[in-house]
């Protein structure tokens, strides 16, 4: 019973760190490089994320039964989808100044890896408190990474701290002033450029803390379907792998039609 | 005409899909260390953007519209994405198998490509009509495809530089990707 | 033959259920996005004239840019117009013209512009003065440099409601 309880809280922490799944993973870059202008926006877009991945882990685990094998995918597809434009709903008609700043990458949650990641390597294959938990853990993950982003892209960029935030929460406070940078920006760090900059150096100082080698390439090659075997999986080698083993398939093939 | 030209070429350099909006990131990273297999990942999304929009914006303006429905967009769109890479790579499979083996690879990834979803919805957002949609669609495979092959090249030297050992990696990429991206931004004084 | 339907059977039944969820999803949010919106453009227009009773105009007079027009109990007239900035419908601005028909005002709706560079035509008030007092296109006009496609959507903007404003100017004040 005890060691169940501690698997259990593992499966919450281990998305934080451990295996914070834009830091470490290095999925769902899209929204990590797109939202991350201000801080805010960064928090906004990380809880909207994760209501989608609770949802949909919730969902699929209790399915994990149902849903055929053929059609997996589909059906993960549009469970996914359901959540993510009943967030829309509901952002629009109760949070409207965060529903306008995620404009369309809102809807792009939809094809967020770190979902659809976590719908085939977890949520499909285990219970629905442990799927829960895991959701949650990858989603205050991906949450912290946008508010970190977030904040050294704002205050870099325009010398404000968490504008924007008071106003989502129905506010006046507008976040706070930062001396000297508010008056002269950087402003390349709120363009994409900065993104792509900073996203660099905070994988660079994660895994220097983490004192580990940094990763060589992008998880899983491009599309989350390569997910599913992702220890193994890395980018470009995948593909190769997958070339040579269907150029064998084909050449049996052949042989076989040789033969009759 | 003109107008059309200003959407193609806005789509390819201005309003780059990779480098100003942040979709198609994983792609970009993932699949860009060789040329061959950048270009081909540039040509399967351009083909996969434009037949997607060529079925998602009837879909929206026949279907959704006159009934009231846009609220279902993002599923229709996604699941039609989905369908559709599954019934190309078959097809692909049954009738051109040299297409097949050179571009059959990149499908699978391409479903879960936001470049792709981002395409098909902006279209709609923008109020695009049928043959602008499909111009833009194109536009934004083939800036796509340009990022993709500009950034191979780079990697390719990168591969020979002297870096930092923690900055080795997914690091120093995503820096090059910053300087790619800052002379994209030379583009955006292009149509005044 | 049965694992050629079941999977079938089921992913249709999973796609009838969602939709199913998402329509009854968005018929509980649907008022209160709709009151959500009606706020927004409400407070506007308060930022604009103050507090006042306002009357919708139904009528965008075939211009797609053109979102609402109220007008006032006292014959100010607000027209909200959408324009491309640097990013395509990234300016949402409410323009103001007093009972006698010169522009009195500009208010932000949203602005989905670059923070700290196109942002800038809302942030320094400079540039939203040149505009008030115009009655026609012949204001002078000056561009934000490092904001250039923002100022030029504010000005496209401003022009479109000009021009609609005094080509509809009795259909809209006696509704």
């Amino acid at each position: 019973m005890a060691d169940k309880k501690v698997s259990l809280g593992k499966e919450f922490t281990k998305g934080i760190i451990k295996e914070n799944p834009t830091l470490v993973m290095l999925l769902g870059m899209c929204p990590t490089l797109a939202v991350t202008t201000q801080a805010a926006n960064g928090i906004g877009m990380g809880l909207a994320t994760t209501f989608v991945l609770l949802g949909s882990n919730i969902v699929i685990s209790l399915l994990r039964k149902v849903i055929p094998d053929k059609v997996r995918i589909p059906s993960f597809i549009v469970i996914i989808a359901s959540f993510v434009t009943l967030i829309g709903f509901i952002l629009e008609g109760f949070v409207p100044p965060l529903y306008e700043s995620l404009g369309i990458y809102l809807t792009l949650i939809t094809v967020n890896c770190i979902i659809f990641g976590r719908a085939e390597m977890f949520a499909s294959k285990n219970g629905v408190v442990a799927s829960a938990l895991d959701a949650l853990g990858m989603g205050l993950g991906f949450t912290l990474a946008l508010f970190i982003m977030g904040t050294v892209r704002e205050i870099v960029g325009s010398g404000t701290w968490l504008a924007g935030l008071g106003k989502m929460i129905g506010t006046e406070w507008d976040g706070f002033t930062i001396p000297v940078v508010h008056d002269n920006p950087v402003l390349m760090f709120i363009m994409p450029a900065g993104g792509f900059f900073t996203l660099g150096v905070i994988i660079a100082v994660v895994t220097k803390l983490a004192n580990k080698k940094p990763p060589q390439e992008i998880a899983c090659g491009g599309g989350c379907e390569g997910c599913p075997h992702s220890a193994g999986c890395s980018g470009e080698s995948k593909l190769e792998v997958k070339v040579e083993a269907e150029a064998k398939a084909d050449e049996k093939a052949e042989k076989a039609g040789d033969g009759e | 005409m003109k107008n059309l030209m200003v959407i193609l070429l806005a789509a390819m350099l201005t309003d780059n899909f990779v480098l100003s909006k942040f979709m198609g990131i994983c792609p970009f990273l993932g699949v860009s260390k060789k040329l061959n297999s950048a270009t081909g990942m540039g040509i399967a999304v351009t083909f996969v953007m434009v037949c997607a929009t060529l079925v998602t914006y009837p879909i929206h303006h026949g279907i959704l519209v006159p009934n009231g429905l846009e609220y279902f967009d993002t599923v229709l769109f996604i699941l039609v994405i989905a369908l559709f890479v599954q019934l190309v790579e078959t097809m692909m499979k049954k009738m051109m198998p040299p297409l097949y083996k050179s571009l059959g690879v990149y499908l699978p990834l391409i479903t879960t490509n936001c470049a792709v979803l981002g395409v098909t919805v902006l279209n709609i957002d923008n109020n695009y009509g049928f043959l602008e949609s499909i111009v833009n669609a194109l536009g934004a495979g083939l800036g796509f495809m340009l990022s993709l092959v500009i950034f191979s090249g780079v990697r390719k030297k990168l591969e020979y530089a002297d870096i930092p050992e923690t900055f080795k990696g997914v690091p120093s990429t995503l820096i090059a990707a910053s300087i790619v991206s800052i002379s994209f931004m030379g583009f955006s004084g292009l149509f005044g | 033959m049965k694992d050629k339907i079941l999977p079938t059977i089921v992913l249709t039944i999973i796609c009838v259920v969602a939709a199913v969820l998402l329509a009854f999803a968005y018929e509980g949010t649907k008022d209160s996005i709709a009151k959500q919106k009606e706020l927004k453009f409400s407070s506007t227009v308060e930022l604009l004239f103050g507090e006042c009773e306002i009357r919708m105009v139904n009528d965008t007079f075939g211009v797609d840019a053109i979102k609402n027009i109220a007008v006032t109990s006292d014959g100010k007239t607000a027209v909200e117009v959408v324009a491309d900035g640097y990013s395509k419908g990234g300016i949402d601005v409410l323009i103001g013209f007093d009972e006698n028909g010169t522009l009195c005002g500009i208010e932000f709706v949203a602005l989905g512009e670059t923070p700290g560079l196109g942002s800038k035509v809302r942030d320094i008030p400079t540039f939203r003065e040149q505009f008030i007092g115009a009655t026609d296109d012949s204001y002078s006009f000056d561009a934000i440099s490092g904001a250039t496609f923002s100022s030029k959507g504010m000005k496209n903007a401003v022009d479109t409601a000009l021009k609609v404003y005094n080509e509809n100017k009795e259909a809209i004040l006696n509704g």
